[in-house]
């Protein structure tokens, strides 16, 4: 397949170098000359959106196990054939969409589920934070429809573009390609999950909410690289089991809270005596 | 799919929605506080870990302490462990799974 998708953009760059051999298919009616450019463009356009999908394919064949999961969870806690595949459609976020079938299928209050998707997805706040100094030069439209389609796989691959091309404006044809062929690849592995659910055995007596918690913890682990980030993953594990039951697990979210705010103020301390070291050097 | 169920995908929609397009938008001319950024690298850990936490300690309602009468939390020190030293999410899974089946083979809960 990947060998496929690289023929696209081969394809395009041989059009680039002889645009007399490779007439550009759009724009009959324009003059030659007008014709040659809006082709080129169309190729150029065509070929960052290749490369994005091409970029992302590692990413969603390590993905799509998840996606399929996520199906089976849902049809496992009752959202439906028709509600599993929106979850992934209209919610298309992971580890929130976890979370917000879990919780559901717990009896959560929905205003818990609401939040604690919402907190999920405060991440995406860090990304579009820095996208969008480095794609200012994109439409407002682009922006938002394509914000839409921001997630962690297709941020993490545009992130390394951006870092091996700097100064090189990102193309939003490259973002494009990456999120729609996550898009894509997401909700076909959940409507699989979905129907694996439905019309297969109880998958969940082969523990399959333990690869769905070993995922998470695959997630957060690689974040603990600080003394703060320890303290709020303590505070948040402690209150969480210590609250549990708490009505519509309200005790989750208290635990969110406190530790963020735990971390918040040890990160703090932690700079102001860096600080006041530094100060006490300098009057040295 | 129920009225609820279907309520509640629309607000988790627009939440979710709220936090990445718009946030696009608006990031190139406005100016977040310094506090947002400097809590915003604590959530998600937080988040996945207060949901993560009961479910492993917790299995049957009561507090299981021990990994060797617990098989979720031995599970679970298997994907973290494999997490701390792989990069990928797809090993600790793995690890955690082949766990689980190990625990369950030998008859722990």
């Amino acid at each position: 397949m990947s060998k496929q998708l690289a023929s696209v953009p081969g394809a395009a760059e041989a059009a680039q170098k002889h645009p007399e051999v490779m007439p550009a298919k759009s724009g009959p009616a324009k003059s030659a000359k007008g014709a040659s450019a809006a082709g080129r463009a169309g190729k150029t356009t065509q070929r960052a959106f290749w490369a994005g999908v091409r970029d992302a394919a590692p990413l969603f064949l390590s993905g799509a196990p998840f996606g399929l999961l996520f199906g089976l969870l849902a049809y496992k806690v009752g959202l439906g054939l028709l509600g599993g595949q929106a979850f992934s459609s209209l919610i298309f976020a992971g580890s929130a969409q976890f979370a917000a079938a879990d919780l559901f299928g717990k009896g959560a209050g929905f205003l818990v589920i609401i939040g604690v998707t919402a907190l999920l997805n405060a991440r995406h706040l860090l990304y579009a934070l820095d996208l969008a100094t480095r794609c200012a030069h994109w439409p407002t439209w682009g922006r938002l429809v394509i914000g839409y389609f921001l997630t962690d796989e297709s941020y993490a691959v545009t992130a390394r573009r951006l870092d091996a091309r700097p100064g090189e404006p990102l193309p939003l044809a490259y973002f494009a390609g990456a999120s729609l062929a996550m898009f894509v690849a997401w909700n076909l592995a959940t409507a699989v999950g979905l129907l694996l659910g439905a019309s297969g055995p109880d998958i969940s007596q082969y523990g399959f909410s333990v690869a769905i918690y070993s995922a998470y913890i695959a997630i957060f682990v690689p974040l603990l690289v600080s003394a703060p980030r320890w303290a709020a993953a303590a505070t948040s594990l402690l209150l969480s089991v210590l609250l549990r039951d708490w009505p519509n697990q309200l005790g989750l979210v208290a635990a969110i809270l406190a530790g963020i705010a735990v971390g918040f103020v040890c990160q703090a301390l932690g700079r102001s005596r860096l600080l006041q070291t530094r100060a006490r050097e300098r009057r040295r | 799919m129920t009225i609820e169920i279907m309520g509640l995908i629309l607000a988790c929609c627009l939440v979710t929605f709220a936090m990445r397009g718009p946030a696009m938008v608006l990031f190139s001319s406005l100016h977040v506080p310094d506090f947002v950024r400097q809590a915003l690298p604590f959530v998600p850990i937080c988040v996945l870990v207060a949901i993560t936490a009961p479910a492993l300690l917790t299995p049957n309602g009561s507090l299981v302490l021990w990994p060797w009468y617990n098989a979720w939390l031995s599970a679970g020190l298997a994907a973290g462990l494999v997490a701390a030293w792989r990069r990928d999410l797809v090993s600790p899974v793995l690890a955690g799974l082949a766990v689980y089946w190990l625990c369950q083979w030998q008859g722990i809960g």
